[in-house]
């Protein structure tokens, strides 16, 4: 799967076993990496009835929104987990120590306690490739709406330009 | 998720371990829940676990009301018999930071005790 970020191969094979592995226990039609800005890192599943880096920039955007909405009702952690249940899929999206988004797709069929289960267990495990990703990538703002608002704004424009 | 098993035969899936616990107590249903009481394996898959998950998260809080008001250690096991002498067995399971209940509904007299403990090794397994 092509993404828009560059990766040294060690830490891209680690990033995509752990997501492999989280998909295959979590039951997940597909997993998904990005960065805070909801730029794609790494996809991992069935991918043919979606696009990923649209799915990237949109969910960025969603805990964005639901971030700054937690702080409005003072939370003090606006950092967290997000789920949509659908009739027939859903969608969790949990934020990794502010660096990594982790985007499970998944059926109706799977219990949503064994993904959160399982996906808590993956998070443990990025935690720490955290700061080796902010090392390549520079130091990422708490939410950088610029970066965000274009890769939105572009994946806007391609998916209703034609609307 | 998959059904295959590892060489030495041991569950590679919560959902098998529940499938077989079921067929060695002859249980009519059982399901894993977080503490919190949202599902993670069900046994049939068909079940609707929500009801049991409702209860098994109702348990827990008053297992915990308990265990505060009584000073008693650890909850190790909740039972609840009805007139019929169905019980629900509610496990519970600590294990690398993670806190998990089996719950699962037992025949009248049929013992549950060895065959939920070989569950929870085997969950513990699964989650090392």
């Amino acid at each position: 799967m092509e993404t828009g970020i560059s990766l040294p191969e060690d830490l891209s094979a680690q990033i995509d076993d752990i997501l492999l592995e989280l998909r295959r226990k979590a039951e997940a039609e597909c997993v998904l990496l990005a960065d805070i800005s909801g730029q794609l890192v790494s996809a991992q599943g069935r991918l043919e009835d979606i696009d990923p880096v649209t799915v990237a920039a949109l969910a960025a955007g969603d805990v964005a929104a639901m971030s700054e909405l937690v702080r409005q009702i003072g939370e003090p952690n606006p950092h967290g987990s997000f789920l949509h249940e659908g009739e027939n899929k859903s969608i969790y999206l949990f934020s990794v120590a502010g660096s990594f988004l982790l985007i499970v797709i998944f059926g109706a069929d799977t219990p949503i306690g064994l993904m959160r289960l399982f996906v808590r267990r993956a998070a443990e495990r990025l935690y720490p490739l955290t700061a080796e990703f902010e090392e390549v990538m520079g130091q990422p703002q708490d939410v950088p709406l610029g970066d965000f608002s274009a890769t939105l704004a572009d994946e806007l424009d391609r998916v209703f330009g034609g609307l | 998720m998959s059904n295959e098993q590892t060489k030495s035969g041991e569950p590679t899936s919560f959902r098998e371990i529940l499938n077989e616990m079921n067929e060695a107590g002859q249980f009519q249903v059982s399901v894993l829940t977080s503490v919190e009481g949202l599902p993670i394996a069900t046994s049939p898959r068909d079940y609707d676990s929500d009801l049991i998950s409702a209860m098994v998260a109702l348990i827990q809080r008053v297992s915990n009301d308990a265990q505060s008001q009584l000073g008693m250690a650890d909850v190790d096991e909740v039972t609840i018999h009805d007139r019929d002498r169905i019980r629900l067995v509610c496990r519970y399971i600590a294990f690398g930071g993670e806190r998990l209940i089996l719950a699962a509904l037992v025949p009248p007299n049929k013992p549950y005790r060895r065959v939920t403990n070989r569950a929870v090794r085997q969950i513990k397994r699964l989650l090392s």
